[in-house]
Formats: structure tokens, C-alpha cells, sequence
């Protein structure tokens, strides 16, 4: 398992770091005319795996009785977004002729995913709210991991964008969730706990 | 201040999502993504200090 979520290199470093690792060559100029459709389907697929575990989860927890009144509408809402992030993905990979993996059905499919990223986090057996998000947080980042490495190797522009959009999304969703259980304004370091977003891969 | 920062964070998020299709594919574009979202997140934070939805779009574009 890899995490980014260390977020000891400032962002000078990052992108310093990576442009010596390239030599410069970032800038492309137009897109390249040998798209991969596979490997770009074999990208988002991995990507959707993940929406549709987090889309699972916030429906576990939601229906937990330790979520608060406070915390209902907000994970409400990006439950919301997730399933957003899930049809989206679908419809790029029917775009690419790709078919569809086969949809989770269980919560436990989330505590497996955590488990084999080595993630302690444990979904079906949550009882309080800062278990239950604790869970939340962590498959959102196995979500960022995979639109991170997508951003990376994407071929075609338009899912790339989507997916970079996503990412963010995830990014925000990460500091919301965070703000629920570390409630102290001090705490901003647990909020946005890194210069970039690239989740666990 | 705080209005003035915001939209500039949102320019910045604008012309990050112009710019990192035209980046090769590699180390460097997913770098971009990620600082990307980033500043989403200080976006967001700015929008809860000027009392408005946080999040309102489940894929960021800096027009929220």
C-alpha cells in the first residue's frame, strides 16, 4: 500500500520532483492520436469498483443510529455525489465499449477492500459515528488513489477531465468527513492533511 | 478578503482544469490532479467561512 496522505513534500518539491523525473517533456501539445482504450477502461473500472464500495458504505452508515442529526444531511449529500461519480464513470466506460464489472451488493465487499489495503477500519461492525466515518474516509481514499493514478495515465481527455474533477471532489468530501469527528478549529492539519490530494494505491 | 481569495482560488482551479489535458500523460499531469484537488479542498474551506454549501458539485470546476 502506498499513501499519499504523508503530505511531507511541500508542492514545489512534488512537482520539482516530477519534472526532473521527466526531464521537462510534461507539456504535450495535442492529444496523442493512439488512444488506449483499454488501459483507460481498465483505469475507470478500477475507479467505479471504488465509487461503488463508498456508495455502499454511505448507505450502511446512513442507516446507522449513531449518525447524528448534523451529520445526516451532509452525508446525505455526498452520497449524492457519489452516486454521481458512479453513473458518470459508467457512462464512460459504455462509451468505450467497455463492460460494466459487477456491482457489490454487501457491505462486508467494503471492509474486504479495506482489509486488503491494509486499512483497519472496519464498516459493518461501526457503532459510533467517528467509526463509521473513520470507514468512510478511508474508502474514499482507495477512490482518490485510483482517480490519482487514472490522472496520470488517462489517453482521451474527456474521461480524464471527469476523473480529475472527481478527484477533487473526493478531496473535499475527505476534509467534510474529517471535520466531523476532529471538531477542534485547531485540527485544520487533520482536515486538509496534505499539499495534494492522491489518496491510498 | 475573504471573497476576493475565493475567487481568485476559483480562477486558479479554472485554468488547472484547462491546462491538464494538454500535460502529457505521466508523473507530472497526476501531480497537477492532485494539486488540483487541493485547492478544491481550500476552496471549500473559504466557502464555510463565507457561510455558503461547502461542496455543492459532485465534480469541481471552480464555477461553484
Amino acid at each position: 500500500m502506498t499513501s499519499h496522505r504523508a503530505g511531507r513534500l511541500s508542492r514545489r518539491e512534488l512537482l520539482v520532483g516530477t519534472v526532473m523525473v521527466t526531464g521537462g517533456a510534461a507539456v504535450a501539445g495535442p492529444e496523442p492520436a493512439g488512444a488506449d482504450d483499454v488501459g483507460d477502461a481498465s483505469l475507470l473500472s478500477s475507479a467505479l469498483r471504488f465509487e461503488r464500495l463508498s456508495v455502499l458504505a454511505y448507505e450502511h452508515v446512513l442507516a446507522l443510529p449513531a449518525v447524528t442529526s448534523t451529520a445526516r444531511p451532509l452525508l446525505a449529500e455526498l452520497l449524492g455525489h457519489e452516486r454521481a461519480h458512479v453513473q458518470v464513470l459508467e457512462q464512460e466506460l459504455s462509451a468505450l465499449g467497455a463492460p460494466l464489472p459487477q456491482a457489490p451488493t454487501r457491505p462486508s465487499q467494503v471492509d474486504d477492500a479495506l482489509s486488503a489495503h491494509d486499512m483497519s477500519a472496519d464498516l459493518t461492525t461501526a457503532k459510533t459515528l467517528k467509526d463509521a466515518v473513520q470507514a468512510l474516509l478511508d474508502i474514499g481514499s482507495l477512490c482518490e488513489g485510483a482517480y490519482y493514478t487514472a490522472a496520470g495515465k488517462l489517453t482521451r481527455s474527456r474521461p480524464l477531465i471527469r476523473v480529475v474533477q472527481a478527484l477533487a471532489s473526493e478531496g473535499q468530501h475527505g476534509t467534510l468527513l474529517s471535520r466531523l469527528i476532529h471538531t477542534d478549529p485547531r485540527d485544520i492539519n487533520q482536515w486538509v492533511p496534505a499539499w495534494y490530494v492522491a489518496g491510498v494505491t | 478578503m475573504l471573497e476576493l481569495l475565493h475567487r481568485l482560488e476559483d480562477a486558479q482551479l479554472t485554468a488547472y482544469l484547462n491546462a491538464i489535458p494538454k500535460l502529457s500523460g505521466g508523473p507530472v499531469r497526476a501531480a497537477a490532479a492532485a494539486i488540483f484537488a487541493n485547492d478544491a479542498q481550500h476552496v471549500m474551506m473559504l466557502r464555510i467561512r463565507l457561510d455558503r454549501p461547502p461542496a455543492p458539485a459532485a465534480f469541481v470546476d471552480g464555477r461553484e
